[in-house]
């Protein structure tokens, strides 16, 4: 007998039966139904199907490892290389003495700066100023005008090191930033109660509560990278007396 | 401290793999990820071994975040613009090139389902009760079945001509 199109079983039961999900009442009406039904058993079929496709998509071409999904770009990463523009070397093709001309410029003016010493010191003074100023100007872009430059600092460490990074001052804006390759895991220990123990994915940033605090980190030896970085208004103190081996810490301030 | 660890070292895979698929974009993911566990540390469940908290969490943080749906959607036509984001194993340059180009696919259709149910359908490949995914989605155990039954039919249709060169 063909069941109204009232009775046919819906969706939603038919995924219940297929996760395992339906109650024993459901699971014995939807037998006898499918029984009769040859309707519902082609839905329950194109269902199955369907979830056995996305599954397989989904596994075989979006899955990727964890580790290598939080992988942070290296510092080591080697810079690509520069591409020369096409412009460029049109230009250079329809120029082809424009290489002469220049050194023969280079030299005549070399010639008069050793001759005439003023002209050479006012060269060179103008040298030493645009020299001087570029990364200036270059700060100024790129710092808020109602703030004061915010400070980072970049320490580099050994696997198996421990050190330790204090905010000495109340810094709103603070962060700590800790990055590794792969997944290791590693431990924070902080001073502040709100944050006692921290275990470090591949990468975790802690906002500092305005008040002084202590980290304390420990790399775990099977590390091959870990990265810190301390961003706030006033530069935090890393203290290095924690090193246990000879870490190599590098401190650029920008 | 050990517990926290072992949760990490137990979950993070799987969650990773639920947020990259959900949100599109790996650095969302890992993100989302990390504070997943941050909030583990600062306000523990209950049940500390709650899977399923987690995963709550983490589907809430992502929510949270300003991502709203259109948000996601962006992210996720960003995620599916550019594949590449997405680590590669080692594999030939040509290979490589089909990869994106299938991740680009799969990332797209994705896409086009409601957060809802992208989310009740992920959650399900990661092996949860529909009581679970109801709690995660806010919705009832019974609805679970339609929603998720709606986006798998969806999802297959809109992969239908891919599925055919994967086979």
């Amino acid at each position: 007998m063909m069941p109204s199109r009232s009775d046919h079983v819906d969706d939603g039961v038919l995924l219940r039966w297929i996760d395992g999900e339906a109650s024993d009442l459901e699971r014995r009406a939807m037998e006898v139904h499918l029984a009769e039904c040859a309707d519902c058993t082609r839905q329950l079929s194109a269902l199955q199907a369907a979830a056995q496709s996305v599954h397989r998509v989904l596994t075989r071409v979006l899955d990727v490892e964890a580790p290598a999904a939080t992988r942070l770009a290296s510092p080591h990463r080697p810079v690509p290389a520069r591409r020369e523009q096409p412009h460029a070397r049109a230009s250079a093709r329809r120029s082809p003495g424009r290489g002469w001309r220049i050194a023969a410029s280079l030299v005549l003016l070399l010639g008069v700066l050793a001759a005439v010493p003023e002209l050479r010191a006012l060269v060179l003074d103008t040298w030493r100023a645009l020299t001087v100023l570029g990364p200036s100007v270059e700060a100024v872009r790129t710092v808020p005008a109602t703030s004061e430059p915010e400070m980072r600092s970049i320490v580099e460490v050994t696997p198996g090191d421990s050190f330790r990074v204090t905010f000495e001052a109340a810094q709103p804006a603070g962060s700590l930033t800790v990055s590794a390759h792969d997944s290791a895991t590693a431990i924070i220990l902080s001073s502040d109660p709100h944050t006692s123990v921290m275990v470090l994915p591949s990468r975790v940033r802690i906002a500092n509560r305005g008040s002084r605090a202590d980290y304390q980190i420990i790399v775990p030896p099977t590390l091959d990278y870990l990265g810190v970085g301390v961003a706030g208004r006033r530069l935090p103190s890393v203290t290095t007396g924690e090193l246990r081996t000879a870490g190599r810490i590098v401190i650029p301030l920008q | 401290m050990a517990d926290l660890d072992a949760l990490y070292r137990l979950h993070a895979s799987a969650l990773l793999r639920y947020l990259i698929r959900l949100t599109g974009d790996p650095e969302v993911a890992a993100d989302a990820l990390q504070e997943t566990f941050v909030r583990l540390v600062e306000r523990p469940p209950m049940d500390l071994q709650s899977r399923a908290w987690l995963f709550t969490v983490a589907t809430n943080l992502v929510r949270e975040e300003g991502r709203t749906a259109a948000r996601r959607r962006g992210l996720l036509d960003r995620g599916a613009a550019d594949a590449s984001v997405i680590p590669r194993s080692e594999a030939a340059p040509d290979d490589l090139l089909v990869i994106d180009e299938r991740r680009r696919v799969v990332l797209a259709a994705l896409a086009t389902l409601s957060t809802r149910d992208r989310t009740a359908l992920l959650m399900r490949e990661e092996g949860f009760t529909h009581e679970e995914i109801a709690a995660a989605v806010d919705t009832t155990t019974k609805s679970v079945g339609t929603i998720i039954a709606r986006a798998l039919r969806k999802l297959a249709a809109a992969l239908e001509p891919f599925l055919r060169e994967l086979a």
